[in-house]
């Protein structure tokens, strides 16, 4: 049995090296990069370029005359009058001298005229600097042509190829290998590296700090161990947790850095390609590395302790879904190390992200890595989306019966259910784009395939996904206000009907992310309409929420802040949210920065506000400690007030028609103000992220401490003591229920009966 | 479609005022309630008793909850009555092949090419010119004529690979060519400083630019679109955007998709390209031109008056 599993393995491990074939060029060969010529031609090694005349060394300010010369014996040269080939010099020292009908300067470098297109061989004379330190570096690309395509772009008899060569000066040292490094990549992974080594770091801190004599490596690695292998719920939810809130600075990380790159008008602080996957790898990662694995965090740990069960269903599955995320990171982000990270935006639209082999134009060959990791995370939803449901209908304790469960576990399984009906969605669009770019299937290849059925793929998940995040931030919010307000939520019964109606209408409104994709307009309305239809049940749980309040005992506490600023900001994104279903405001507003407003207000306003008052709700719960109120009000406010000034004013540069996903903008197009402001209001958001971390690396030693029920909750797993025992409970809980007998059903139900006049009967009976 | 309103714009405005308004019910009840429900400011022994490992006494009041389930769905419906005309003029009612001035737009990366299915012509007068120039132009001739006997101008012409020059030093100056209207044909008429005092461009069918659209004010303008392959790499997704009258539409690969749109004012606008489509993506703009039309009884396109 284990014989034939290590084949397997091994038989998996030599496909997984045989089949993507990477390519990485130094650049390709791009319009504007440093090291380019022309991207309308491919290509092909049968092109010899060379550069004769050069000297062994140079010396200062002498004259040399070179001689390029362009060669393929398989694209013979039409003749003298047709194009046969062209040229790019790129030099880092001297001057050059020509002939200028033959030859020019575009763009810092040396080319061919119209004219000097019309032949192999170009002479230029090349003076020398006036400092013989130095090295002189040619990089030369050129292009060999059969003069068929007559001014257009003809893609037979067209090859280009490069070459770089260096000319010491003579008194310059031996000419050192230099490395062509990607400088922001080189930034962003130095970044990563620090962050887990401090991670690294601080684990090893809190273990030393626990014990300061008995440290040794042997015990921290016995208790790293316990960390690695655990598949206790709250062991894996902690874990969970960790990777979460790690992957959320990553990102955020990343969305610095474009921001500075969107700053000003005409910026080049990142070229393109880097900003195209900056902000890909920013969704991706926010969305599945970093929202995803906090909620599943809080799922571990907090809702088996409130359902009362002693674990999740199957603790080795939790775990195995736990530790695929990190392989699946490493998968998204692997692209970075060769400079070609996933550049396809985080809906991955084909054809442009099955597009392979057509150099700059085509997408980055660490797409393919990107699209596996993404099969590798729908697989680590899948396993906890059975886990949980299984949970949920097989380990409630006693009492805890459907309708006495508290919402947080309620919100839980209704986005569980969600993510497992609408992932095989997803999975199966990105299988097959994994397959058309490996082995050349034509899924949604331009000629014979359908680009669009991959959105609809795409966004079966991807709606319900938004709500698969976001319902659970609205059990915390439901949780934490009650509490707060010191009494029951009002309208428990329905909350629950609200969010399953959302879980049931997410999975029809789909296609208003694709009004304007070229979709049937009969489907268009038909979606519209449904859009429009979940304002109904998230109204309800607002208007629920303020009903919870009026006439309650509100608490400050920063957790309540943090409910009360998700209330505004998910309000505001929820309403800005009924203006994509409509057909003439869609027809403007999608794909503008009216889209990315909107979509913050959502995910930030919404899903991490909601997660922020989770943190600071459950806090204690895990350390028995809970978190410095002085140091959370703080960071309540500065992220409060920097998150609004950052997103707020997108809404305007959408109304203004900035489209999104773009490497920069001009001058006379009036975006530069906003932007530069948003760019400094989003860096104190993200430093103000840093006062939370803290807070919680402070708080674990020296914050107040807390008993089993620091809040006043009534749901269970403030019954247990702070942190709870392994396992969670000895005996399986009776959860008690405060209504009598007679009110059992609630007013609601009641009303519902009276209204139906059942029941009528059985009590005459 | 007699208003000059851009439909965005007027659905907006609905929307707008229908979302301040459940804003402001949303944020005045929750600030009154946060300023008013603190702790201390309520007797507490009346709320609910919160104990852990109890589910608390339930709260709730059918007469409330229907009311807030029943204003939004009514509000919801009345915003759905307002998008479906939007949605009519957006998708549903496209201008007639006939009565429409068609442009073809091919999209490949990262450009646009647009291609005339009539001819237009863009006629431009220097400021202040004392005198009205009139121009027309016929298979055989090109005839010049200005109000006045007291000029001396040059005009040179184009047309395809075609070319001259002649001197209008009368009202009247007539040149007797072939003019092959199938070709490209611009005039330019300068004074005897050099200074240039008329121009005119006459594209005609099937003439392709690049970058660049010229169309008639005051006419439904439809524009066909497709997306092309260039090189090795695939054709791919694009979205001809034009924020002047708030249009939008992917260009998919695989079919032809069209906007259409109505110009009431000449004048230059962006063209951008709004759907992610690799590298130079934020760079695949263009320009679009509403020239006068003649036949429009608008003043602001040069018409009637």
């Amino acid at each position: 049995m284990r014989r034939r599993a290590i084949l397997l393995l091994a038989i998996i491990g030599i496909a997984l090296i045989a089949t993507p074939q990477f390519q990485a060029t130094p650049g390709g060969i791009g319009s504007t990069a440093d090291d380019s010529g022309c991207f309308c031609h491919t290509k092909e090694s049968g092109t010899e370029v060379s550069i004769s005349g050069l000297p062994d060394t140079f010396n200062a300010s002498a004259v040399y005359n070179l001689t390029i010369t362009v060669s393929n014996s398989d694209i013979p040269g039409a003749s003298e009058t047709a194009n046969m080939g062209g040229f790019r010099l790129l030099i880092n020292g001297g001057t050059l001298d020509f002939d200028q009908t033959l030859v020019q300067v575009v763009e810092g470098g040396l080319t061919h005229t119209e004219l000097g297109n019309d032949q192999r061989s170009w002479e230029v004379s090349w003076t020398a600097p006036a400092d013989d330190s130095k090295v002189a570096e040619f990089t030369l690309w050129g292009n060999a042509v059969n003069g068929n395509a007559n001014g257009v772009t003809g893609n037979s008899g067209d090859g280009y190829n490069g070459a770089t060569y260096q000319v010491a000066g003579l008194n310059a040292g031996p000419i050192e290998e230099t490395v062509d490094a990607k400088r922001a990549m080189v930034v962003l992974m130095t970044a990563i590296l620090l962050v887990l080594t401090l991670m690294g770091l601080a684990a090893m801190y809190v273990f030393y700090s626990r014990n300061p004599e008995g440290f040794n490596m042997g015990n921290f690695w016995g208790w790293l161990k316990g960390w690695l292998t655990t598949t206790d719920h709250k062991g894996v939810g902690l874990l969970y947790l960790n990777f979460g809130l790690l992957f959320f600075l990553v990102g955020g990380l990343l969305a610095l850095l474009f921001r500075l790159q969107l700053a000003t008008p005409m910026n080049d602080f990142l070229t393109e390609k880097e900003y195209n996957s900056y902000f890909t790898m920013h969704g991706t990662t926010m969305v599945f590395l970093a929202a995803m694995p906090m909620i599943a965090g809080f799922a571990n740990y907090i809702v088996p302790l409130q359902i009362g069960a002693q674990d999740l269903a199957f603790p080795r599955v939790n775990a195995l879904g736990f530790w695929m995320l990190p392989f699946a990171a490493f998968l998204l982000y692997a692209g970075i190390f060769s400079g070609e990270a996933g550049d396809i935006t985080w809906v991955m639209y084909p054809p442009y992200a099955t597009s392979t082999g057509g150099g700059d134009m085509s997408s980055n060959p660490g797409t393919t890595l990107f699209i596996a990791g993404m099969i590798m995370l729908g697989a680590s939803s899948t396993l906890s989306g059975v886990n949980f449901i299984t949970t949920f209908l097989t380990m409630r304790g006693h009492g805890v019966s459907w309708m006495k469960m508290p919402l947080f576990s309620w919100s839980i399984l209704i986005s569980m259910f969600m993510l497992f009906l609408s992932l095989p969605a997803l999975i199966i669009g990105v299988v097959m784009m994994f397959l058309d770019r490996t082995i050349g299937s034509v899924f949604f290849a331009t000629n014979i395939g359908d680009p669009v059925l991959f959105q609809h793929l795409f966004w079966f998940f991807g709606h319900p996904e938004v709500y698969v995040v976001v319902v659970p931030a609205f059990g915390v919010v439901s949780e934490v206000l009650a509490t707060s307000a010191r009494r029951s939520i009002f309208g428990y019964k329905s909350m629950v009907y609200a969010m399953a109606g959302i879980g049931v209408v997410g999975f029809i409104v789909w296609g208003h992310h694709m009004l304007t994709s070229g979709m049937d307009p009969q489907l268009r309305f038909l979606m519209m309409a449904a859009t429009m239809l979940v304002a109904i049940p998230t109204g309800i749980k607002i208007f629920n929420w303020l009903a919870t309040l009026w006439g309650g005992a509100l608490v400050f506490k920063t957790h309540t802040l943090w409910a009360l600023g998700f209330l505004i900001t998910f309000t505001l994104g929820g309403i800005s949210g009924m203006f994509f279903p409509v057909a003439g405001l869609d027809m403007y507003f999608h794909d503008t920065y009216f889209v990315v407003a909107h979509f913050h207000y959502v995910f930030v306003g919404g899903v991490v506000f909601g997660l922020f008052s989770a943190f600071y709700y459950w806090y204690p719960k895990w350390t028995g400690r809970k978190m410095n109120e002085k140091l959370g009000l703080i960071h309540f406010l500065t992220s409060f007030i920097s998150y609004n000034a950052t997103f707020w004013p997108m809404h305007n540069l959408g109304i203004m028609g900035m489209p999104r996903r773009t490497h920069s903008y001009t001058i006379e197009s009036g975006y530069g103000e906003l932007n530069s402001s948003i760019t400094i209001w989003a860096f104190v958001f993200g430093l103000s992220q840093l006062i939370m971390v803290w807070n919680m690396i402070y708080s674990q030693k020296r914050g107040d401490p807390a008993g089993p029920d620091p809040w006043g909750g009534w749901s269970l797993e403030w019954s247990t003591t702070s942190p709870p025992p392994t396992p969670s409970f000895a005996e399986i809980p009776i959860q008690k229920d405060a209504n009598t007998e007679a009110h059992r059903d609630g007013a609601f139900i009641r009303g519902v009966k009276k209204m139906w006049m059942i029941g009528e009967k059985e009590a005459k009976e | 479609m007699a208003t000059e309103e851009l439909a965005w714009k007027t659905l907006y405005n609905q929307f707008m005022f229908w979302s301040i308004i459940v804003g402001l019910i949303v944020f005045v009840w929750m600030i009154y309630s946060i300023l008013r429900f603190r702790q201390g400011m309520v007797d507490e022994s009346t709320l609910e008793k919160l104990e852990p490992g109890t589910f608390p006494k339930e709260r709730d009041n059918l007469r409330l909850e229907t009311a807030w389930v029943v204003v939004p769905s009514i509000l919801v419906a009345w915003l759905c009555v307002l998008s479906w005309t939007s949605l009519y003029d957006a998708w549903g009612n496209p201008p007639s092949d006939e009565e429409a001035f068609i442009v073809e737009v091919t999209a490949t990366q990262w450009n646009w090419a647009f291609t005339y299915t009539e001819p237009i012509v863009i006629e431009e007068v220097a400021d202040g010119l004392p005198y009205p120039i009139h121009l027309s132009v016929s298979e055989g001739t090109i005839l010049v004529s200005t109000s006045t006997m007291d000029v001396n101008l040059t005009a040179i012409w184009t047309n395809g690979p075609a070319n001259g020059q002649f001197n209008i030093s009368s009202g009247l100056a007539t040149q007797n060519t072939i003019v092959d209207l199938h070709e490209m044909f611009s005039l330019t008429i300068t004074d005897e400083d050099g200074l240039q005092v008329y121009s005119y461009v006459r594209y005609s069918a099937q003439t392709a630019s690049s970058g660049e659209v010229f169309v008639p004010c005051d006419r439904d303008i439809k524009m066909t679109m497709t997306s092309e392959r260039l090189g090795e790499a695939d054709a791919v997704l694009h979205a001809l955007f034009l924020p002047e009258w708030g249009v939008k539409e992917d260009i998919v690969p695989t079919i032809e998709t069209m906007i259409y749109f109505h110009p009431y004012e000449t004048g230059t606008f962006d063209v951008v390209c709004a759907e992610y489509c690799g590298m130079r993506h934020a760079y695949m703009t263009g320009q679009i031109t509403v020239v006068a039309n003649p036949d429009s009884k608008l003043e602001s396109c040069g018409g009637g008056a």
